[in-house]
């Protein structure tokens, strides 16, 4: 009964599914935390660009401004070749400072030859030398030394240096260059400061927000699991009594939801409305069924009837001869005896207690349908193969092959062959039932399985529809053939398969 | 100013200073300050023992003193030689250099004797050079070209060498101040540099750590201590009190005090004996001092 809600059963996990991410429970959360994350991170390292940029950019303008105000105070110093007055100049830069990225790692004048005239650092520079073991082509920097080069204040960098090239003026005559350079490792201890700050803040950050995130995914992700929770519900009504009873209760925050949630009890409780209704349907076309077979076998049990009588008549007024006698009781015997298949035959297809599906049940088939045989002079050709009881339900089995049987028998025009052939091979019960007759139009066999597809005289058209149900419970397939010369349905039922 | 030979000896002090006021000036002047000359030049802590040598001399001079201070002791000499200063301590070469115009006051007496003399110093990382003939193509720190120490002498030295002091070295510069000198050795600035002998023994004693980083190579022969002189236009009465204070001052206690600070024994009457040897150097090296 629970097949019929197979496409209501919730396509996620019910909420005690172990695998998280697949869980809206776990997984709204989560993602919003993910973005509230990304975000977080996405903030920092814009913070930390813009951080290391603004490092760049007042290291060289710290640079700029040193250079220039350095290369004023030289100025006097160069025009009077006060070389050790120079030296003081660019010692009193360095006099009691830490090294920082605010001071050059080393400065350094040169005369208009490009040879030292002095440093901050004599030792590794000596005076009235070409300057060695600087970082950057040194060729390159000379080029923007005068007389040679254009004389104007620049940064020349290289091999994480930064060299500021500034020249040494009084009015127009250029009396030397001076070069600061600053070692771009000096910046990174600032930057690490810097960066040390922003990931404290960020984490600090999110540590308030992923939890607030993580509540807020909750938050969304709630209204969805008690509809879930609700569609549960409405699954397990269809096996409650109480059919009505099929509601989704607490408010929901979102008008969205709100209509999901209505709409999804509309349609819970129309499934279960035409669920009812297909229930009553096969019941009362059981009924009808029942009915048909037992107007047949009524008339099956009136025409023994009516030659018992006629013979006990026969007997009445003859009486007292042998002969008589025992034709009338031979024929008595006779008549009753077919009634006894008949009425035994019946009985099974009435009783329907759950048992295996056995060789007499498909013998008693032929009883079943015989007044419909009759009645057309068919011919009927029953091939059973069966030998032993099969692990498949007697009851479905029996009403599959009689509704195909007496469908079969009503399709097929009179004196015609009508062939029914069961068979168990490996894992499937094979049932195959073929009559002569029309070839059904290929538009009519593509609804052949629908309820009320059928137009016949007599019925509504729904013993296809229910014996594919059948079929359908019993997990098996049904399939039909038609050609010009004959119509075939073949059932192929899993063996083993339970109810 | 008579001459007599001279000990040589070492040391002389910092700075200099001094004076006196001939007679008409002291007339003229009285009431005004007393001006006394010194220059940085060699002068090591000049605050300290200025602030005591002021009062100091007021009280003996009766006037008020001002201490005037230039750069070189070319400045201060012309000072003299005009009469704008009344006293001043100057160095023997600039004394020398004007023998006969500015009369000796007191000579000051440094560990027993009234003789310096001038120091090569090499920074202390150097181990190789003995002399100033290894000195060739080096760069060298000259202290000012009035200075005996720190210029006539190695010039005077070199030209014993056989060689040209202009041509000797790469780079020579003047740091104008004899402890300046020895921070350009210790800071390699220079290879080398001639300075005060009494000036780096003081600095030795008061900031160890400046003087450990140069080398002592050589010591030249000593000459007479730089003297206190008076100005062209001092008068003998002021001038003799000048003299007074000065060659009492060992036997004062604040002159003591003060005496102290520079690390002198005491001042000396004058013995213009002692600058001879001076005189003797500058036929070799007078092409090269203006």
């Amino acid at each position: 009964m629970t097949a019929s809600w197979t496409c209501f059963q919730p396509s996620c996990p019910r909420s005690s599914d172990p695998v998280i991410p697949r869980s809206l429970r776990y997984r709204v959360p989560f993602e919003v935390s993910v973005i509230v994350l990304v975000t977080g991170l996405a903030s920092a390292a814009a913070v930390l660009w813009h951080d290391y940029q603004s490092i760049q950019t007042d290291a060289a303008q710290n640079a700029a401004r040193l250079a220039g105000l350095l290369s004023q105070a030289l100025a006097p110093d160069l025009k009077t070749q006060g070389t050790w007055q120079a030296y003081k100049t660019l010692r009193a830069v360095y006099r009691g400072a830490e090294p920082s990225w605010l001071l050059p790692a080393f400065a350094l004048v040169l005369d208009t030859n490009g040879r030292t005239l002095v440093a901050s650092d004599p030792a590794r520079f000596p005076l009235a030398r070409d300057p060695e073991g600087l970082t950057v082509d040194h060729e390159r920097l000379l080029r923007e030394i005068p007389p040679r080069g254009p004389g104007r204040s620049q940064q020349v960098a290289g091999h994480g240096w930064v060299y500021r090239v500034e020249p040494i003026r009084e009015g127009e005559l250029v009396l030397g260059t001076l070069i600061l350079a600053f070692s771009q490792q000096a910046l990174w201890p600032r930057f690490y400061q810097s960066a040390a700050r922003v990931v404290l803040a960020t984490g600090a950050l999110l540590l308030l927000l992923l939890p607030v995130g993580w509540w807020v995914g909750w938050r969304i992700a709630r209204p969805l699991m008690e509809l879930e929770r609700c569609v549960a519900r409405l699954g397990q009504a269809d096996s409650n009594p109480d059919l009505g009873a099929v509601a989704c209760p607490a408010a929901d925050p979102y008008q969205e939801l709100g209509r999901l949630r209505a709409r999804i009890e509309a349609v819970g409780a129309e499934i279960q409305q035409k669920r009812r209704l297909e229930e009553q349907v096969i019941r009362s076309e059981r009924q009808a069924a029942l009915g048909r077979l037992a107007a047949g076998i009524a008339h099956e049990i009136n025409n023994p009837l009516g030659g018992m009588l006629t013979a006990i008549a026969t007997y009445k007024r003859h009486g007292r001869d042998e002969q008589v006698a025992r034709q009338t009781l031979s024929l008595l015997e006779r008549g009753l005896d077919q009634i006894r298949h008949t009425i035994s035959a019946l009985l099974v297809e009435v009783r329907g207690e759950p048992r295996r599906l056995g060789p007499s049940d498909v013998d008693d088939i032929a009883e079943l349908v015989a007044p419909h045989i009759r009645e057309k002079r068919l011919r009927l050709d029953l091939d059973n193969r069966l030998t032993a009881a099969l692990d498949v339900p007697a009851g479905p089995v029996r009403q599959i092959l009689l509704n195909l049987a007496l469908n079969a028998a009503q399709a097929a025009p009179v004196e015609s062959s009508l062939s029914v052939r069961v068979d168990a091979a490996g894992d499937t019960l094979h049932i195959c039932v073929a009559n002569a007759g029309e070839q059904i139009p290929e538009h009519r066999l593509q609804r052949l399985f629908e309820p009320f597809a059928a137009d016949g005289p007599r019925g509504l058209g729904l013993g296809l529809w229910v014996t594919d149900q059948t079929v359908r419970q019993l997990n098996g397939r049904i399939q039909v053939a038609s050609t010009l010369e004959q119509t075939t349905f073949e059932a192929f039922l899993p063996l083993r398969a339970t109810e | 100013m008579t001459t007599s030979s001279g000990r040589q000896l070492a040391l002389a002090v910092a700075l200099s200073w001094l004076a006196w006021v001939p007679s008409a000036a002291t007339q003229d002047r009285a009431g005004e300050p007393f001006l006394f000359g010194i220059t940085p030049v060699f002068m090591v802590d000049q605050t300290a023992f200025l602030a005591g040598f002021g009062p100091y001399l007021e009280e003996r001079l009766g006037r008020p003193v001002r201490f005037v201070r230039r750069k070189s002791y070319a400045e201060i000499t012309d000072m003299l030689l005009r009469g704008e200063l009344d006293a001043a301590w100057i160095c023997s070469f600039s004394y020398v250099f004007n023998r006969g115009s500015l009369p000796l006051v007191a000579i000051p007496v440094f560990e027993g004797e009234p003789y310096y003399q001038s120091y090569l110093i090499v920074p202390a990382t150097d181990g190789d050079t003995r002399g100033y003939g290894d000195l060739r193509d080096k760069v060298f720190a000259y202290v000012e070209p009035r200075s005996n120490t720190g210029y006539l002498y190695p010039r005077y030295a070199i030209a014993q060498l056989g060689g040209d002091a202009n041509a000797w070295f790469r780079e020579t510069f003047f740091t104008w101040s004899h402890p300046d000198s020895v921070l350009a050795v210790a800071d390699r600035v220079a290879d080398a540099a001639a300075v005060d002998g009494y000036i780096w023994e003081v600095l030795r004693r008061g900031d160890p750590a400046l003087t450990e980083r140069t080398r002592v190579v050589s010591g030249s022969p000593k000459f007479g201590f730089p003297p206190i002189v008076a100005g062209s236009v001092l008068s003998d009465e002021a001038q003799a009190r000048l003299a007074k204070a000065l060659l009492g001052m060992h036997r004062d206690p604040e002159g003591r005090r003060l005496l102290d600070l520079l690390y002198l024994d005491h001042f000396m009457a004058p013995r213009d004996e002692i600058y001879d040897s001076i005189v003797d150097m500058l036929p070799a090296v007078m092409p090269a001092v203006e």
